[in-house]
């Protein structure tokens, strides 16, 4: 199983909008998808069930040792895509289970998914590179980085690539898979702007050649609790994900090869 | 462009994304690298499981005998930590103002049974430059987990998981043997067992040499007070 943190610097650059159609495509695409919600804000359940208040989830199994993670995942109606809400443990992060031992549950989450033969695991992460979040980049595979393509967005890029190096000594595995220029307004001088010079500073192949727009479609999507690849006028936007995940596969494959997933 | 360009250092930004584009290098697949050896051999003679126990002060006389040495010996106890994961838990228990010499448990302020192992680790640090360091009671369950995620960790907690049940079986009164395991130079993982009056616990930790026999009754005691076990000590 391949585990994918979809993480960001800050809040609200679209990781969610990202988490939730990159795993619709990657089940598209015939594989086991599980997205998880790792953000105590529950944006993933949040965006697609209505009953995700009351779903057990991701933190309830952090604070719970007698719970399964059969009993957490929830089924979609595509076959290949199940989900795990945040849950009503949320609080878990305030309260803090205590060093080492929520390293160990989160370990311990994944390495169940697993046992249940999922091929993909989607990880919603919250906002930041601490808490939760951390441990689960210290379990991942790979992350995939939200960057939102606007100048104040892009000033959070040397403390995000800083986070990202001390969590690479925390776990060596860990794949930066790239980072996904998100909310791009091509007819915004400013917004190509950003966008083009995060590519001209960071490393060629760093960038996905992918990006996303901003489009009230997704807005109107996560009002439906749907991928943005299931709504009627949604052609286009499945097609960009499919683009993305096909990168995606493309770099993966390059792990494969490297022994690292 | 100029407005993103102006405030940004983009040799470093460069730099920081260049190594992590960059595989990062893994010593084998194994989690050992090329010295591995196999067992390690201990000194049990007498005189070196002497030094190695006597030669550690316990916290209780230093606090009884030199208030003002313990603040500086607090400091001096600040361990050189190999291991991330075990220097962001000694963080937390230095900034709980826990990480001191070891007092009686009755003394120490109150303070949640992790922030107590991670004392408990920093002294082991501090004695035996442990980097990393994991506690599973008897029952399997995981007290303190400061291994890392590697090939290496996960090897070093089945270890450990495996002594506990060789202790659960064995007979009465019995424990699991230790085990010591050649790493690489300057590397060991200790695996033994500890007895507490709550059951047996057991140690995987990674040392820069093997930790003889003689000095793990005193590790004991030392998990002992941490726990609040005075009946042991």
């Amino acid at each position: 199983m391949i585990i994918i943190a979809v993480s960001s610097q800050k809040g609200g650059v679209g990781k969610t909008t990202l988490s939730i159609n990159l795993a619709h495509s990657f089940a598209r695409s015939g594989r086991r998808t599980l997205l998880v919600d790792g953000d105590p804000q529950g944006s993933v359940g949040l965006s697609l069930t209505r009953q995700s208040r009351n779903l057990t989830g991701f933190y309830d199994f952090l604070g719970d040792t007698s719970l399964s993670v059969e009993r957490l995942v929830v089924p979609t109606r595509l076959a290949t895509l199940a989900l795990v809400a945040a849950g009503q443990g949320s609080s878990y992060e305030v309260a803090a289970g205590g060093y080492g031992s929520s390293q160990q549950r989160v370990s311990e989450f994944f390495q169940r998914v697993a046992g249940l033969e999922y091929e993909i695991c989607v990880v919603d992460t919250a906002a930041g590179f601490f808490g939760i979040t951390a441990e689960v980049l210290a379990a991942s595979n790979g992350v995939l980085i939200a960057q939102q393509a606007e100048p104040l967005g892009i000033r959070s890029v040397p403390k995000m690539l800083e986070s990202l190096t001390r969590m690479r000594a925390v776990n060596p595995r860990l794949r930066v898979l790239g980072v996904v220029l998100t909310m791009v307004q091509a007819n915004l001088p400013e917004s190509r702007d950003a966008a083009q010079a995060l590519r001209s500073i960071l490393p060629e192949g760093m960038v996905l050649r992918t990006v996303v727009p901003r489009d009230d479609l997704f807005i109107r999507a996560s009002a439906r609790g749907l991928p943005v690849g299931a709504m009627e006028d949604g052609a286009a936007a499945l097609g960009n994900f499919e683009r993305m995940r096909a990168e995606l596969d493309a770099k993966l494959a390059g792990s494969y090869q490297e022994g690292i997933a | 462009m100029g407005a993103v360009h102006g405030w940004m250092d983009e040799s470093e930004v460069r730099r920081l994304a260049e190594g992590l584009m960059a595989a990062a290098p893994v010593a084998n697949p194994s989690g050992y690298d090329s010295d591995f050896v196999g067992f390690a051999e201990l000194d049990e003679s007498p005189e070196v499981a002497e030094e190695a126990w006597q030669g550690a002060p316990t916290a209780s006389q230093e606090v009884a005998d030199a208030p003002q040495a313990v603040a500086g010996e607090s400091q001096a106890v600040v361990p050189n930590l190999a291991s991330g994961a075990l220097a962001r838990a000694s963080e937390r228990a230095r900034e709980a103002g826990l990480l001191r010499p070891m007092v009686a448990a009755a003394e120490a302020p109150a303070a949640s049974l992790t922030d107590r192992l991670a004392v408990f680790c920093g002294w082991l640090t501090s004695e035996f430059g442990a980097s990393e360091v994991y506690l599973v009671d008897q029952e399997g369950q995981v007290a303190f987990d400061g291994l890392s995620q590697s090939k290496g960790g996960e090897f070093a907690r089945k270890l450990a998981r495996a002594a506990c049940s060789a202790s659960r079986e064995a007979a009465a009164g019995a424990l699991s043997a230790p085990v010591h395991l050649k790493l690489g130079h300057g590397s060991t993982l200790a695996v033994f067992p500890l007895e507490t009056s709550q059951g047996v616990m057991v140690m995987a930790a990674l040392v820069p040499a093997a930790i003889a026999p003689a000095a793990h009754g005193g590790i004991a005691a030392e998990l002992a007070k941490v726990l609040g076990d005075e009946r042991r000590v």
